[in-house]
């Protein structure tokens, strides 16, 4: 009992970080110099400036070789190569022969903007020990960083969580949060000199990190994304600030103040693997929510990302819902022990997924004036392998960091665990793109996700929309006009029902699969208090008709190119508090494993077709095939004002 | 050769190459000598900068290399016990030839803490 007691609080250590450590200064790093002539920003107008916005591609969760659990699993790629990846180049990734990468990739659509989100906590143990001449190279826990890198992952990161730092870090760990500001303004540097300046405002990079605290195992990892350069001296991690709501209040003392141009808003991850903590009713610790609580939580995370690499976190069939279509990247453990040890598994709960939150979220702002959970999404990749928007179905890379390690020897079989994917991207409607007009979406939750595919997807929600909308030229400027995109809440009620326009074009790129059907989910809160959820199919096509082949991946059937629609919600009722969000189904196609067993002349039934490594495509708890999809951020509309 | 010297020399060739199984967050196969080496390195870590991790981990490494240390030496005893004392000195030179013979030509040592768990021989192992 103690041993496996013992193995829990290991592996919780792992993934956890220590109490508060020291006192964080607000100090801001201090501003690159610019090109004279620029705006406050430091940018041009963009040429391309619309305001009815722009669909905008990118990942805001990318690690490099910055992170431990990267660097132990051979990622030599750090910020600045990352984004030189995000807009296009050729990319060498482990593993290496000698200085030469054995494998490359390279996105064939450049990403519109990307954020490199390295893991905070151990910037100066890991820069130290890989700087010779720096103090503490020597320590014994670098050595076997160098020499171990596999043991250094479960060592460091787990030796670091009781509280106290390594002895070589110095008194208050001072000499390790000295080094950690080398990797911290290379992060700055990386995105500063990735960011298009000019008028072309191909790219842009926002400055960000990732704060990673995983009380016993379940993840409670958010990224910080900065509005622009201006931006705390040090990163806040979980060392300093060990509970979200200490998070927030760092932020607020070093960065979200007026007078110092700094601003960050926070993304959390993972819900499906927080045992159910990230969207509990209650804090972290178990302490009550307060008034104040939830609203410096809207406040300070408007957003929360729905499907990566390590799963995806909408819903789940069975945990609140019976939906068909929330069997998507579903993974068999319900928080981070569940993965290393079937004795640490938590069963999936209501707490993990963000359509609970959502509903959830509608009763929290009756009893407590403001809704915590009223989030917008997007998706990303969380890749270790410094390859933001690599997410393709038919040429995943792997994760590089928790999952299994190919750092010096080339990925035998599959590249990366079953369970993980390649991801998915995050999507912003903006005026142009820059940080500002990013940022700005981002903060309206103007946003929606896709698992990959580049769909455009808009979705309107107003009280007048005429029924040939979808037919006019003025689709968007109509649908801005007579009410709220995506994110918005509704406009005081004008009419009977609510009306959604939505219109979804088929990614033209990529695999380019048609559409199979546009869903819009309502959730809502009724008069006794209690939430419930409706799917509606509002345009396409059933189920069955268009097919893929796992065995060739070859695809068949009917699709669109474009789905619009413009439809009542026929079971609306004014008194009661509701959202709706829109899901954009593709065609089926091959799930990643697919393309690679099929490849490798992997038959299941026959044995000897199966070669080392390949073991996993014949695992039959993993689809074959999947439906790609976006999701929109929800639109809500609130019948009363609340107190 | 004495039973002793036997004995023990068998014993050094058996923690020396012979492959055995270790668990540590994953199974693996290494040799006794290898197991205490990382063994050595994570007690540093729990003697310098103490913590719970460490300790667990020192301690679970540490019981599996003295375990196996203590098997292997209650096996050599029982095979040199068997074994003729005339022709013990050529059974424990050949054996501890074929072991190390053994461990630099094949393969026959896999942890996920070297070369992403691909089998190495003894060298591999050491690197």
């Amino acid at each position: 009992m103690i041993y496996r007691r013992s193995i829990w609080v290991l592996i919780a250590l792992l993934l956890s970080a220590p109490p508060a450590r020291a006192e964080t200064v607000a100090v801001l790093a201090p501003p690159l110099a610019l090109p004279a002539g620029l705006n406050p920003e430091g940018r041009v107008a963009c040429a391309d400036r619309t305001p009815l916005r722009k669909a905008l591609f990118g990942d805001l969760h990318v690690h490099s070789t910055l992170s431990l659990d990267a660097a132990t699993q051979g990622t030599r790629n750090r910020p600045r190569d990352a984004y030189r990846f995000a807009r296009g180049e050729r990319l060498g990734i482990q593993p290496y022969d000698g200085d030469v990468a054995m494998r490359e990739v390279q996105l064939e659509r450049p990403l519109d903007f990307a954020a490199v989100t390295d893991h905070a906590e151990l910037f100066g143990e890991l820069h130290i020990c890989r700087t010779p001449e720096a103090e503490g190279y020597d320590a014994t826990a670098c050595k076997i960083y160098r020499r171990w890198p596999r043991l250094a992952f479960f060592l460091i990161n787990g030796s670091m969580t009781d509280g106290s730092s390594f002895a070589f870090c110095g008194e208050n760990a001072a000499i390790c949060l000295k080094a950690a500001k080398g990797p911290w303004e290379e992060t700055i540097t990386a995105a500063e000199e990735a960011y298009d300046r000019s008028s072309a405002c191909n790219f842009t990079s926002l400055v960000a990190y990732e704060w990673t605290a995983a009380p016993e195992t379940n993840n409670l990892h958010r990224n910080i994304i900065f509005r622009n350069g201006k931006v705390p001296e040090l990163p806040i991690s979980s060392r300093d600030a060990r509970k979200v709501s200490d998070l927030w209040a760092a932020l607020d003392e070093q960065c979200n103040i007026e007078e110092n141009g700094c601003e960050a808003l926070i993304i959390p991850h993972n819900s499906n693997l927080s045992g159910g903590v990230m969207f509990a009713e209650t804090e972290e610790d178990g302490t009550p929510f307060s008034r104040d609580y939830v609203k410096r939580r809207a406040e300070m995370e408007p957003l929360v990302e729905l499907s990566q690499h390590k799963g995806d976190s909408e819903c789940r069939i069975g945990v609140g819902t019976r939906d068909e279509f929330c069997d998507f990247e579903l993974l068999p453990y319900g928080n981070f022990g569940g993965k290393f040890a079937d004795f640490q598994n938590v069963a999936p709960s209501e707490g993990s997924f963000v359509r609970n939150a959502l509903k959830k979220g509608l009763a929290l702002e009756k009893s407590l004036g403001t809704n915590p959970f009223q989030m917008g999404v997007i998706s990303s990749t969380d890749t270790h392998l410094g390859t933001p928007g690599a997410v393709r179905e038919d040429q995943h890379p792997g994760h590089g960091g928790a999952g299994a390690p190919s750092s010096v020897t080339m990925p035998r079989g599959l590249p990366d665990d079953i369970d993980f994917n390649p991801g998915g991207l995050a999507v912003v409607w903006a005026e142009e793109n820059s940080r500002d007009s990013i940022f700005d979406a981002l903060q309206r939750r103007e946003t929606y996700s896709t698992t990959g595919p580049r769909m455009k997807v808009r979705f309107f929600a107003g009280w007048n929309y005429a029924d040939d909308l979808c037919a006019r030229n003025d689709f968007v400027e109509k649908g801005y006009a007579g009410g709220v995109p995506m994110g918005g809440i509704l406009p005081t009620m004008a009419s009977s029902a609510p009306r959604f326009a939505i219109q979804a074009l088929r990614d033209s790129g990529g695999l380019e699969t048609p559409l199979q059907r546009v869903q819009i989910i309502k959730g809502w809160l009724d008069d006794a208090g209690n939430v419930h959820e409706k799917v509606y199919d509002v345009v396409g096509r059933a189920a069955g008709e268009a097919t893929v082949d796992s065995q060739t991946c070859t695809t068949a059937g009917p699709g669109a190119d474009e789905l619009c629609q413009v439809w009542t919600d026929p079971d609306f009722r004014p008194g009661q508090s509701a959202f709706w969000y829109a899901r954009v189904l593709e065609n089926p196609t091959c799930r990643w494993q697919s393309y690679i067993c099929n490849a490798a002349g992997v038959d299941c039934n026959d044995p000897g077709t199966i070669g080392e490594g390949m073991a996993p495509c014949c695992d039959t708890s993993f689809p074959r095939t999947l439906q790609e999809r976006a999701v929109t951020s929800a639109i809500w509309f609130l019948p009363d004002p609340v107190l | 050769m004495s039973s002793v010297w036997s004995r023990c020399s068998l014993w050094l060739s058996l923690l020396l190459f012979l492959p055995v199984p270790f668990w540590a967050f994953g199974t693996g196969w290494a040799s006794v000598a290898w197991l205490a080496e990382i063994s050595g390195f994570t007690a540093i870590i729990f003697l310098v900068d103490g913590g719970l991790v460490a300790t667990m981990m020192t301690a679970t490494l540490v019981t599996q290399t003295i375990l196996w240390a203590a098997a292997l030496f209650f096996a050599s005893a029982r095979i040199v016990h068997y074994v003729p004392g005339s022709r013990r000195a050529g059974f424990i030179a050949t054996t501890g030839l074929l072991l190390l013979a053994g461990s630099l030509l094949f393969p026959v040592y896999a942890t996920s803490f070297v070369r992403d768990g691909q089998p190495v021989n003894l060298i591999g192992l050491f690197q």
